[in-house]
């Protein structure tokens, strides 16, 4: 996955707007490229859960643009890595990119996670190789 | 006619379509609707007769949640839309920062590692702080699950009055939970128990019954049976045999380490009631088949503080010995050594028991070449401050420790 330096920057700065609680978010992928980061709001404001939540007819219709959303949330202080609340909470997002942000270490990671397994996606920044 | 939004996580079930049509007059015959014409969503959107946990429907911008849920009228002409929930989190477990009784802060005690007992460092010892409980001891969730499964079940109704025959930690929550609900309470223990725990049972309200001290703890049990076979005004909670007990362990203690720890290879309690290895012990087995469920028990005649509050030889009608993966006896001596080890290396003020639990964590993790061990520390150490273990030599321990019934 590629996540340029400009949709980076929007995720560590709506993380670092939203401390010391959790912030989440939707990122919209196109193929394996990033391009936009929706800010969502932390419907159950704490350090340690996240609940998200959009305007609903907002999120139907990013829905309707050919592009895969990906659940993005902050960790405040531990690694960017899915804990255990994350994959009890998979739901409906199972198999489908997930990216953790964590604002301590100043790291993003993305995973894919489903029936209990974690997989960790690459990711690159987008610079010209 | 309905239209319903469908999103892209769910589009499979509905051959890839964006939107599709529904009829119905509320949002429950609307999804009925959907689901028969596309019966693969039925599992994603409804369960137990609502709506599924990982979906969120809504209605004119609102979550039918907030509405009136499955019966909230859909206006014709207006369009219901389907998301898909999310929610998470970093591995701490969410809990809210102002309860509303101190009951609510029963249970969802921390778990610390403990570096520095570890005999080998690809061997990671946790301790359960159940010291951190509101009355300072595990008999919190016990005293709570008992009261609240009879009032339940309406055995216990306002009018009666507890009695159970403690001189120890249970006395003390029971004392708590009782005074909260505002029930009287009544503890029979042996006369030469400790001043401190008379004082303390006091302090939190509870009558004290005095037994004849010769007797011992079994004849706390004695005379607090034959009071309640007197009076049919007493209920008798008696954590030996009341079923609430494992339950509160299986529910809280168990579920609270399945839900914070990846791994678990091997649990360590100490051998009380057997609530604590009974109820945690299968909830974790659920969760981690092989792991080994260990009791720590004081030696036969060697009674660890805490851990032996009735007679050698008896066995609590809640504890299935066969349901043990290991019993492993540890004297007053080990107990003691491991509990001040544990406060010069760890920082951790524990109680007696604490100190046989984690002797014989850190002996299991030396029995390990890798993996992850889980000791349930039961209290602090404050109620033990008038013993004279904490500094004094070993051998004066032992005559302290047997010349005064401390539970």
């Amino acid at each position: 996955m590629v996540i340029p330096a400009s949709v980076r920057a929007a995720i560590a700065e709506h993380a670092r707007r939203e401390l010391p609680n959790e912030a989440c978010g939707l990122l919209l992928l196109d193929g394996d490229e990033a391009v936009e980061y929706v800010p969502g709001e932390n419907a159950s404001p704490s350090p340690y859960y996240f609940e998200l939540r959009l305007d609903p007819v907002m999120w139907a219709d990013i829905g309707d643009r050919d592009l895969e959303q990906a659940v993005l949330h902050s960790h405040v202080s531990s690694a960017p890595r899915p804990s255990r609340t994350d994959v009890e909470r998979i739901g409906l997002w199972r198999g489908r990119p997930y990216v953790i942000y964590s604002v301590r270490l100043d790291e993003l990671a993305a995973w894919r996670i489903g029936d209990g397994q974690i997989e960790s996606v690459p990711l690159r920044d987008g610079a010209p190789a | 006619m309905t239209v319903v939004r469908i999103p892209p996580t769910l589009r499979g079930d509905v051959g890839g379509a964006r939107q599709v049509e529904a009829t119905g007059a509320t949002v429950r015959e609307v999804l009925d609707d959907l689901v028969e014409r596309h019966p693969a969503l039925g599992a994603q959107i409804l369960a137990d007769g609502g709506v599924a946990p990982f979906v969120n429907v809504y209605l004119g911008g609102e979550d039918v949640r907030t509405l009136d849920g499955l019966d909230t009228e859909v206006p014709d002409g207006e369009t219901v839309i389907l998301l898909p929930a999310m929610a998470g989190g970093s591995s701490r477990p969410w809990s809210p920062a102002v309860a509303s009784s101190l009951l609510d802060l029963v249970g969802q005690t921390p778990l610390v590692e403990l570096p520095r007992l570890s005999p080998k460092p690809t061997v990671t010892i946790y301790a359960k702080l159940e010291g951190q409980n509101p009355t300072g001891s595990v008999k919190d969730r016990v005293a709570k699950a008992m009261i609240e499964a009879a009032e339940a079940s309406g055995e216990l109704q306002p009018g009666r009055a507890l009695l159970e025959p403690t001189s120890g930690n249970t006395g003390i929550s029971l004392a708590l939970v009782a005074s909260l609900k505002g029930y009287p309470l009544t503890c029979v223990m042996p006369e030469n128990a400790t001043e401190e725990r008379k004082r303390l049972l006091r302090l939190y309200g509870a009558e004290v019954v005095l037994s004849p001290a010769a007797e011992g703890s079994n004849g706390a049990v004695r005379l607090a049976l034959e009071m309640a076979e007197s009076d049919p005004r007493w209920f008798v909670p008696f954590q030996y045999a009341n079923a609430a007990n494992p339950r509160a362990h299986y529910e809280g203690t168990g579920a609270e380490i399945a839900a914070a720890l990846d791994r678990v290879d091997v649990l360590v309690a100490g051998l009380g009631t057997g609530g604590t290895l009974m109820g945690a012990g299968e909830r974790l087995r659920e969760t981690f088949p092989d792991i080994v469920v260990a009791a720590a028990e004081p030696l036969p005649g060697d009674p660890v503080m805490g851990l032996r509050s009735l007679d050698d030889g008896y066995v609590p009608p809640i504890l299935d010995v066969s349901r043990l993966d290991r019993k492993v006896l540890v004297s007053n001596e080990e107990s003691v050594a491991a509990v001040r080890d544990l406060l010069r290396l760890e920082g951790i003020f524990g109680g007696v028991s604490a100190g046989a639990a984690v002797h014989v964590a850190r002996r299991l993790a030396g029995e390990l070449d890798e993996g992850v061990v889980v000791a349930i520390l039961a209290d602090g150490g404050w109620k033990y401050l008038s013993a004279d273990f904490w500094e004094a030599p070993t051998h004066d321990v032992e005559e302290s420790m047997e010349s005064t019934v401390w539970w």
